[in-house]
């Protein structure tokens, strides 16, 4: 048994605990696609449980789903369409937020391009909420900026 | 993919979060934790905005660039934040006010864009032209732009008339992967090179080539020295032109302007020791030459003609041949005919043996020809017929029964039959198969989709062929359902 675990890392798992103080067990494949996890693990050897501050337990399961997909290279169009499918805006960028903090190249990647998507529809507010961006113009900066970058605005409705 | 914001993790903001997330450790009072829960939603959005501009800029390359200036207006800090792209997308069937932009509002935008690139390099390109009909010399001046800016992907769709000049192309070093989907004349110089291409793929372009001289076209080299994809569909050439692509693993060409006599004048020569799957569509009078043909192991051929004139009939069966014999070390087959069955046995006067063979797929084939085939793949595993047989008259089965395919007793084990139509000549292959095939495994049968309105009793059809002898005493015969076809 010492032998398998020195030998190989394809069927190690490592542990992961979330900022919520959660315990997540993940192959040591999957971890190797975070690169943030992987650096930690360097550090700290693979046998200690790895703290994740930022990363909570509700979105850590769905990061973990997704890499175990990857590492049996069943990712399809399908896959990632039916992984976002149920998501809300919010959820969506918890991900992402998530993705980037660990270093997950290919989650982030994914995840950037369905945020886009999600985004391209909407008003200037509903970016700013989303994105959580004061507004530090003036009325007369902002309207001067707007006119000047008016072949810009696709003329989307406000929404709610 | 830059991390500035794991850099960022020591900062003050995260570090409150982390002492307000250890206190819930300890019970507490309903407004204390109320309390909580709002400073954690304040503390999110700061750690959003703290976020590096590139990180939030990255998502901007996602989306078509007009949309990304636009974000200019969310805050002073993003004024700037869309100029980070390296990723510009154009496409001038987006909506603006939910009716299609206006030609006029489109190359303004463009223009307006490509202003703040003119001292930077952008990374990729697409520029998707499908709604208007734009000034020719204003197209050539954007695609110039963007192959000086050191452009890597390249993607161009764009259906009228533009100038493309080869020089700048040629001159593009940088670029690794290029699209041209373009009804426009490219001449290529006697010799080119892009020493960073991967991917190029070229629809509808016709290939001239640069000198002038009209007596005697030059030969033209092109050399791609890593490329490992490239992809040719309704071109024209008219001149030979040698690949030096070491590296190419995929080929793939489909001829379809028949009207023009041009191209199959001159030969295109693929100089690749790599190659592992080729594809052809078109009538074989192309001069297509594999220098080097011996690792393809995935093929298709899609053979399309249309004519009926005697001398083409008789020049088929040799051109095949020619065709086929470069690609006899395939592992799989495709070969699809098209408009050609009227002249299908002459195509098999003459077959190469493939002697690797082990998955073959047809569309459409006459007994005689897939026999002849069935004899020159002694190693087929997996048959594949998608439209059943166009004839099998009795003699051809009497004398195949003499002779048996090699692959029946030691390698054929997988028929599929798609499109049966339940009438005589498959009836008789079914039959013939199962007499003969020693080891097959599995048949599987899949009604055409008419005989689902057709008066047959497709279920006696079933326990007709369900109760004919097997030669192999392993193979189950199994139906697709009919309502499925």
């Amino acid at each position: 048994m010492a032998q398998e675990a020195s030998s190989s890392t394809s069927s190690k798992t490592i542990s992961l605990k979330t900022g919520d103080g959660e315990i997540f067990e993940i192959e040591a494949s999957a971890a190797k696609q975070m690169k943030t996890v992987q650096r930690l693990i360097d550090d700290l050897g693979d046998d200690i449980t790895i703290p994740l501050h930022n990363v909570f337990s509700k979105e850590l399961p769905k990061i973990i789903e997704y890499y175990k997909k990857d590492i049996t290279g069943e990712i399809t169009k399908d896959f990632e369409a039916e992984f976002v499918k149920d998501l809300n805006d919010d959820e969506v960028k918890v991900l992402f937020l998530a993705a980037n903090y660990l270093d997950a190249n290919k989650l982030f990647e994914f995840l950037s391009q369905n945020i886009a998507d999600r985004l391209e529809s909407k008003s200037v507010e509903y970016v700013r909420k989303y994105f959580g961006v004061e507004n530090d113009f003036t009325p007369e900066e902002e309207s001067k900026l707007r006119e000047e970058r008016a072949w810009s605005f696709r003329g989307i409705k406000e929404d709610e | 993919m830059t991390l500035p914001y794991s850099s960022s993790a020591q900062t003050s903001p995260n570090h409150i979060v982390k002492v307000v997330m250890d206190s819930n450790d300890v019970t507490m009072e309903d407004d204390t934790k109320q309390l909580i829960s709002a400073e954690t939603k304040v503390k999110e959005r700061d750690i959003i905005s703290t976020l590096h501009e590139s990180v939030l800029g990255h998502i901007l390359s996602f989306v078509p660039i007009i949309d990304a200036v636009s974000t200019s207006v969310l805050s002073t800090s993003w004024i700037d934040v869309w100029t980070s792209t390296t990723n510009l997308k154009f496409d001038d069937s987006l909506l603006y006010s939910k009716k299609k932009m206006s030609k006029e509002h489109f190359v303004n935008s463009v223009e307006k864009v490509l202003l703040h690139f003119t001292n930077s390099g952008i990374q990729s390109v697409s520029l998707c032209l499908s709604s208007y009909q734009y000034d020719a010399s204003q197209i050539s001046e954007w695609i110039s732009f963007f192959l000086e800016r050191r452009v890597q992907k390249l993607h161009i769709q764009y259906a009228d008339k533009v100038f493309l000049s080869s020089n700048s192309l040629f001159r593009c070093n940088s670029l690794v992967e290029l699209t041209l989907q373009m009804r426009c004349t490219l001449s290529l110089p006697v010799s080119g090179c892009l020493a960073n291409l991967q991917k190029l793929s070229i629809s509808w372009i016709k290939l001239v080539s640069e000198s002038e001289s009209s007596t005697n076209s030059k030969d033209i080299t092109l050399s791609f020295p890593i490329l490992k994809v490239f992809e040719v569909r309704g071109c024209e050439w008219s001149q030979n032109i040698t690949l030096q692509v070491p590296l190419l693993e995929r080929f793939s060409i489909a001829i379809w302007k028949h009207h023009s006599n041009e191209s199959s004048k001159y030969y295109i020569k693929v100089n690749s020791r790599r190659l592992t799957d080729f594809d052809y569509e078109g009538n074989l009078e192309q001069n297509i030459v594999l220098c080097d043909s011996s690792s393809i192991r995935n093929a298709s051929v899609v053979i399309v003609v249309d004519e009926d004139k005697k001398d083409r009939i008789e020049k088929l069966g040799f051109q095949a041949y020619n065709h086929l014999k470069q690609i006899n070390e395939a592992e799989s087959l495709k070969l699809l005919f098209y408009k050609v069955l009227r002249h299908g046995k002459d195509i098999f006067t003459n077959l190469p043996v493939f002697g690797r063979l082990t998955y073959l797929q047809l569309n459409e084939v006459n007994g005689e020809a897939l026999l002849q085939l069935l004899h020159n793949c002694p190693i087929l595993n997996t048959l594949v017929l998608l439209n059943g047989v166009a004839d099998l008259n009795k003699d051809v089965l009497t004398s195949a029964s003499a002779t048996l395919p090699r692959c029946f007793l030691s390698s054929f084990k997988v028929f599929e039959f798609k499109g049966f139509n339940a009438n005589e000549h498959d009836l008789s292959l079914v039959k013939f198969m199962l007499e003969n095939a020693s080891i097959l495994e599995k048949m599987r049968i899949s009604p055409a989709f008419w005989l689902r309105y057709a008066d047959i009793d497709f279920e006696k059809v079933k326990e007709q062929i369900l109760s004919l002898p097997k030669r192999s005493s392993f193979c189950m015969v199994e139906f697709s359902d009919i309502s499925s076809s």
